[in-house]
């Protein structure tokens, strides 16, 4: 590989990775008009505190968000780890499908 | 008791048979979108930092592209004067290359005065050395503001590269026909004679003027000074390509935990939305099945 198809080769994972932000921004509007289209206060969703939960609804609201980040770390790790294979398997199927 | 989700309480949504986590899920949302963000302005940053490396990247290289097609016209030059006996310039080293070539333009315009040819011809010969010498500055010139650009570049990075300063070679051969400390000073030409403000090499005939190495007092622009708070510029004015590859390869360096980085935030990222768009579609299902009711 040359010195300038190395660049190109990051410089389009800058692009894969912007490109999948803008696509979750987009998603997470698009989810948010769909709740207020079900008559969801969407506002007021998001001025709820944790802290209002009883004790056993926090623990198990803690519990599934460690789950969600230790999920979402391995998947990093996974693609840290994978770096050196060729770019369509260093990421997870799940995450190959997004991209 | 949670209220807030349109005016219907939480306890009011299906509980019977429903994953309690499912009613947790505004606070999911939450804070699997505060993740998603967090992800998001990594990415953003990671980019970033990514496109000025690589920006820096750009100049480095251009600037040894524009040394390779320099010296291939110049060779190119000197061919067509082959009476001046300058010896091709080595992509290694531009600068001394046309330090020495200066010298050698100088001692053909004088071999030439001496030689017993006719006037006419040895006036040609003598005015193509000095065109020669004025193409030669001015390509030293050039080269000079490009390797300031990418001191400038480097610079504006301030990104930590000591291993990029130069450093003399050790123990190298000193060349009888050219010092680079003889080099003219190509930023700011003398309005006299070029061919004049070239000192004549002792015995230009023994030179082995291909073969020669940059003297260990090579001179550099501001190279570092120990303790100095401030970077300072990186590469000297005569610097080798072996020292511009250095900076690509320190580039890339630093480029490389950048793109590891960003591919971590990015899987990071997919797994995060996947998590939301299961928190969110199952809410979604439960809430218009409380509705239909």
């Amino acid at each position: 590989m040359t010195r300038d198809a190395e660049l190109e080769a990051v410089l389009a994972t800058v692009r894969e990775a912007e490109a999948l932000a803008a696509s979750v921004r987009r998603q997470i509007e698009d989810d948010d008009a769909a709740l207020r289209k079900m008559g969801v206060d969407v506002d007021k969703l998001a001025a709820l505190d944790p802290g209002d939960l009883p004790p056993a609804e926090r623990h198990k609201l803690a519990e599934a968000m460690q789950q969600d980040l230790a999920e979402a770390q391995a998947a990093a790790r996974d693609a840290h780890e994978s770096r050196d294979t060729p770019r369509a398997a260093a990421l997870p199927r799940h995450v190959r499908k997004m991209v | 008791m949670i209220t807030g989700l349109g005016g219907i309480q939480i306890s009011q949504l299906p509980q019977p048979g429903s994953p309690l986590l499912n009613l947790l899920f505004p606070f999911r949302k939450a804070q699997l979108e505060q993740e998603a963000q967090r992800c998001m302005e990594s990415i953003a940053a990671g980019a970033q930092r990514i496109q000025e490396v690589g920006a820096c990247l750009a100049v480095v290289g251009n600037a040894a592209a524009a040394d390779q097609k320099m010296v291939t016209a110049l060779n190119q030059l000197f061919q067509t004067m082959p009476w001046m006996g300058v010896p091709p310039i080595s992509a290694e080293n531009p600068a001394l290359g046309i330090y020495k070539a200066m010298k050698y333009a100088q001692m053909a315009m004088e071999r030439v005065s001496a030689e017993t040819r006719p006037e006419i011809e040895r006036n040609r010969m003598i005015g193509a050395a000095k065109d020669c010498l004025e193409v030669l500055k001015q390509v030293l010139v050039e080269r000079s503001v490009r390797i300031d650009q990418v001191n400038q570049a480097l610079k504006q990075l301030a990104v930590e590269m000591p291993s990029l300063a130069p450093r003399p070679p050790a123990g190298g051969a000193t060349d009888p026909a050219m010092s680079p400390g003889d080099a003219p000073d190509t930023t700011a030409p003398t309005s006299g004679d070029p061919a004049t403000s070239v000192p004549l090499p002792s015995d230009p005939a023994t030179t082995d003027a291909t073969t020669a190495a940059p003297t260990a007092d090579t001179p550099t622009a501001d190279a570092p000074t120990a303790g100095a708070s401030a970077p300072s510029p990186l590469l000297g004015r005569d610097a080798t390509r072996a020292q511009l590859m250095k900076v690509v390869d320190a580039l890339k360096e630093v480029l490389r935990p950048l793109e590891d980085k960003l591919r971590q935030d990015m899987a990071m990222l997919t797994v995060i939305n996947i998590k939301r768009q299961g928190v969110f579609s199952v809410f979604a299902d439960l809430w218009k099945a409380q509705a239909g009711r």
